[in-house]
């Protein structure tokens, strides 16, 4: 009876009932997507090694004519460098851990402080830009630091763009150990060395400590052959491009945090329940009449409950897995799309706008299933006859 | 005895104040009866049947189905019951409006355990002898007042039941249909012997039992 009447009321609203299961569909394939996009944020960071074969690396000391020859090898590979980036943890990696105790503000290299604010605590890695000399560095308060828990001693990474001696863009990687300063450039520089410095320090004859450099290739052997004359240096490693990737992302899902994800995640499949919860709510509200008659003709309250739980199982069941693919195929998408996180504008207003989007679908929801959450509908359904 | 009422009372409670909606009120039914239940709105006529139909347990007095107590059962045996051993008709036929006719006649059927193409087969000869098998594949809104009533008391002797119980049955009814109405409630309670217990406030309709109550 309850089939023949679920079958009935289905096909007599074929529209209205696909359009609810499309929408449970849409919001948990949402949900996962939003909480399965984090890692695929960081992750944007290392796109570019995607067209490369093979990532070299260097991790040691390089002289800045060293580095010149390496940028100039770029354009002579011949097609076979595909990107180059650097970074400098320098003097600041050399010099360790520093005791945690807060003396005053904290500096961090970033004219644009409320973006890397806001770049932290979307979880997403931290962006400096500028020219990385003093006088646009940007201070990051002790409030910000606390709320972002950045402490002094801890060890950060970034990402930086910025334009070479030739003109062209480089991103520079780079780690350092955070200290505390008290406002004077001198103390800003001595925390991260900027790449103009290290330069001038190499243009000196100096080496620059704990350089990271990553040179990406098309050609492992030639690449590290080059690369190895050029600098002198046998430190060269080389990666393939998928054990580079590989790294990325641990990096990358580390940075996001498992607590993170597994939070993000319970959260999501709880509104989506809440969305099952409030359809199967306002499906009983419409069903009372049927309900009732059926109870007059002799159904038990059990049957018609464990029809009703077995068909929101089902609907579950169907949702639930759709959902699923979906979530999961958009995140794949994602990483094939390529948003270069030195695309800023472009970064922000996408991630923005999938967050405002997701916020106002669940606050109309919220708002209509709480207004029409008909529980005492439900408990007088036995005084219905 | 088919039922026996007991100094039946029931009693609502509205905040402080206790409303008496049947007082002390006792009545037998005979198996094979045609009894009519009349009176003035608010004398508790429906109460009476909400009672026998298992749904309303009373405040105080028994109520007995052949001699066991009705409201004394589980709720699976009050279920089946309902189901096999009483039909309801309604003053507003209370079909289920995504199901049309014979699906509707079919339900109990169903519910009863019948399988799909019995209950069908049994609903369809059910709507033939009430009058509307040309109305089977029809939705509830697409029928008179007088057709969708054939078609709930169909539904109400699908199983077969001992008793119908039917609540104004003739109440959103005109004149002329009400009288089809009952005239058809008279026959196939001569043809098969069902015991009806009908309340009204129509006396020409109270007329038609073969003993009336009334409730003043």
């Amino acid at each position: 009876m309850g089939l023949m009447y679920l079958a009935s009321e289905y096909r007599r609203s074929a529209v209205p009932v696909a359009r609810r299961l499309v929408f449970l569909t849409i919001v948990l394939s949402s949900m996962v997507y939003l909480s399965g996009i984090w890692p695929v944020m960081s992750y944007f960071h290392t796109a570019q090694s995607l067209s490369a074969a093979y990532v070299a690396r260097l991790n040691g000391p390089i002289t800045a004519a060293q580095y010149a020859s390496v940028v100039a090898s770029m354009t002579s590979s011949g097609g076979e460098a595909v990107g180059l980036s650097i970074g400098s943890n320098a003097q600041v990696a050399a010099a360790g851990r520093q005791p945690v105790e807060y003396g005053g503000d904290l500096y961090l290299y970033d004219p644009g402080c409320e973006n890397a604010v806001q770049r932290l605590l979307l979880g997403d890695a931290l962006v400096l830009r500028g020219s990385m000399s003093g006088s646009d560095a940007c201070a990051l308060d002790i409030v910000s630091a606390k709320r972002l828990k950045v402490r002094i001693g801890d060890t950060i990474e970034f990402s930086q763009l910025v334009t070479a001696n030739d003109g062209a863009p480089l991103t520079l990687h780079g780690a350092g150990v955070v200290r505390a300063i008290y406002g004077t450039n001198a103390d800003v520089r001595g925390l991260i060395a900027p790449l103009p410095t290290a330069q001038r320090a190499g243009a000196g004859g100096a080496d620059v400590a704990y350089t990271d450099i990553f040179f990406y290739s098309a050609n492992s052997d030639e690449t590290l052959a080059r690369l190895s004359s050029i600098t002198s240096n046998p430190e060269w490693t080389i990666q393939s491009r998928s054990q580079a990737v590989a790294i990325a992302e641990r990096r990358a899902v580390a940075a996001s945090g498992p607590q993170f994800r597994t939070t993000a995640l319970i959260a999501g499949l709880l509104i989506y329940a809440v969305y099952v919860l409030r359809e199967q709510f306002v499906r009983i509200g419409r069903r009372r009449r049927a309900v009732a008659i059926m109870f007059s003709m002799g159904s038990s309250i059990r049957s018609i409950i464990g029809l009703m739980i077995a068909e929101q199982i089902a609907i579950c069941v169907a949702t639930g897995i759709a959902g699923l693919l979906i979530g999961k195929l958009l995140i794949e998408s994602t990483l094939g799309m390529y948003i270069p996180a030195e695309a800023t504008t472009t970064f922000v207003l996408w991630l923005v706008g999938l967050n405002v989007a997701a916020l106002c679908i669940l606050a109309a929801q919220l708002a209509v299933t709480f207004k029409r959450f008909p529980v005492a509908r439900l408990l007088s359904l036995r005084q219905e006859y | 005895m088919l039922y026996t009422m007991r100094d039946v009372s029931v009693q609502y409670r509205i905040g402080e104040r206790r409303v008496d909606v049947l007082r002390d009120f006792s009545f037998a039914v005979e198996d094979g009866e045609f009894i009519t239940i009349t009176g003035p709105s608010g004398r508790g006529k429906t109460t009476v049947l909400n009672i026998l139909a298992g749904f309303l347990p009373p405040t105080s007095g028994t109520v007995l189905w052949e001699d066991n107590d009705l409201y004394a059962q589980s709720d699976d045996q009050t279920a089946r019951y309902r189901n096999s051993q009483i039909g309801m008709v309604h003053q507003f036929f209370n079909l289920i409006p995504e199901l049309n006719a014979v699906q509707n006649v079919m339900a109990p059927g169903l519910i009863g355990g019948a399988n799909r193409h019995e209950a069908r087969r049994r609903a369809e000869a059910m709507l033939d002898r009430v009058g509307v098998l040309g109305r089977a594949e029809h939705l509830p809104s697409e029928m008179s007042g007088g057709e969708q009533q054939r078609v709930a008391i169909a539904r109400a002797l699908m199983n077969s039941p001992r008793v119908v119980l039917a609540d104004e049955p003739t109440g959103n009814l005109d004149r002329v249909t009400a009288a089809e109405i009952v005239a058809l409630m008279s026959r196939l309670h001569a043809e098969d012997g069902t015991t009806m217990i009908l309340v009204t406030h129509d006396p020409t309709v109270a007329a038609a039992g073969t003993r009336m109550i009334q409730m003043d």
